[in-house]
């Protein structure tokens, strides 16, 4: 009957089984991309808050590098999630609202491999903003900097 | 004998309708959920980039800063001295006075509203084949005299125009939306202030709803330099 149909120039329907199996490929295929696109979406909000972080951590150092060196303390301060504040004494917007910052600033003194004896006395600069990542603590950036004592220091005028 | 093909059946056409209607829903949901996830990519693609390029150029710039000489939310000049040791005369007051402005020593930052209502970040350079060769300013602390100069500068057509970032928006603040993208500073005296800083935001609109990411960015001005004339004038 279906050679005499063909023979007619009929088509043939699918089968169920023919059927079935382009619904699986059909929804593997659309499953794998909306896989692939929230993995991306994931990494990419990862990606925004490692740069976020960036800009907390750095805005940071820029105030501990703007100040006037003997007003540096040696200090541990941690600020809180939805509370770390910009130099100028406001808080971050929304967008940093889930990170924490801790600035941990010790007097430290440097030495250049290259020359021997050579010892720079100052202060060095090491803050870290994490999140909270599953219920757990995330470390998103660390950064350290270290500010030299220099004889303009001292000095209201320069050169 | 050729067959006799039969009509659908009112079930069947039911079936059929309701099976394609649940497939084309689920594709145009498919498709919605594509869109809404490329408008966040986008979104985040763009902060990630363009902060990180006006982190950079911040950076760079703060990195040859002296002093800053004018300070407004909208428009910042930073001072980049051109001599070098050999040619300011080490330590003569006049020499370290003189702006050259032939010698791309002035860059004021601006933030700049377009027709699409978006910010671009645009920094402003004197042309040095408009001006003279020894046309400088004298420095001083007074931001109004550098406010007028930009403004004849630009009206006589004198300053380059380079966009360093754009498509940027006013960032949502803990005290409310501000009105335009800003410049942040530690203070506004010129003859203490070593740092500068810059907060914008992107906005992505996703139907109804809006997406916002906000940064604050801040660069310290590494070399800063106080001008003889600041202790002078007792700041």
């Amino acid at each position: 009957m279906l050679k005499r149909a063909e023979g007619m120039g009929m088509r043939r329907a699918m089968t169920l089984i023919e059927c079935m199996v382009a619904l699986v490929i059909l929804t593997l295929s659309a499953s794998i991309m909306v896989m692939a696109v929230q993995g991306g979406l994931a990494a990419q909000e990862e990606a925004l808050s490692m740069t976020l972080a960036g800009t907390a951590a750095e805005s940071r150092i820029a105030e501990y590098l703007s100040k006037s060196y003997p007003t540096i303390a040696v200090a541990d301060i941690t600020e809180a999630p939805g509370a770390i504040k910009t130099p100028t004494g406001e808080f971050f917007s929304y967008s940093y609202n889930k990170m924490s910052r801790r600035t941990i600033v010790t007097s430290a003194n440097l030495t250049v491999p290259d020359f021997p004896g050579l010892i720079v006395q100052g202060y060095l600069f090491d803050v870290t903003v994490s999140d909270s990542w599953q219920g757990q603590a995330r470390k998103l950036v660390s950064l350290q900097r270290f500010r030299p004592w220099t004889t303009e220091e001292e000095g209201d005028v320069t050169p | 004998m050729k067959r006799k093909l039969r009509a659908f059946t009112l079930i069947e056409v039911m079936i059929a309708t309701v099976v394609t209607t649940m497939i084309a829903g689920t594709v145009v949901a498919l498709i919605q959920g594509f869109v809404s996830a490329l408008s966040i990519q986008d979104l985040r693609s763009e902060a990630i980039v363009r902060s990180a390029g006006v982190q950079s150029h911040l950076g760079l710039l703060s990195l040859k800063t002296r002093m800053s000489l004018a300070l407004s939310p909208q428009r910042v000049l930073l001072w980049l001295p051109a001599e070098t040791l050999l040619t300011s005369g080490s330590g003569s007051d006049a020499a370290f006075d003189r702006i050259d402005l032939a010698e791309d020593e002035l860059h004021w930052l601006e933030f700049v509203q377009e027709e699409d209502a978006t910010w671009t970040l645009i920094e402003w350079t004197v042309k040095n084949n408009m001006v003279e060769a020894t046309e400088s300013a004298v420095f001083t602390v007074d931001g109004s005299f550098w406010d007028d100069l930009f403004l004849q500068l630009n009206e006589a057509g004198k300053l380059r125009r380079s966009p360093i970032a754009s498509g940027l928006a006013a960032p949502e603040l803990l005290s409310g939306i501000a009105k335009s993208p800003r410049f942040v500073w530690q203070t506004s005296d010129c003859c203490q202030n070593r740092s500068v800083g810059v907060e914008f935001a992107f906005v992505a609109l996703m139907g109804n709803e809006i997406l916002q990411a906000d940064v604050r960015l801040e660069s310290a001005i590494a070399f800063f330099d106080r001008h003889p004339i600041c202790s002078e004038s007792g700041s």
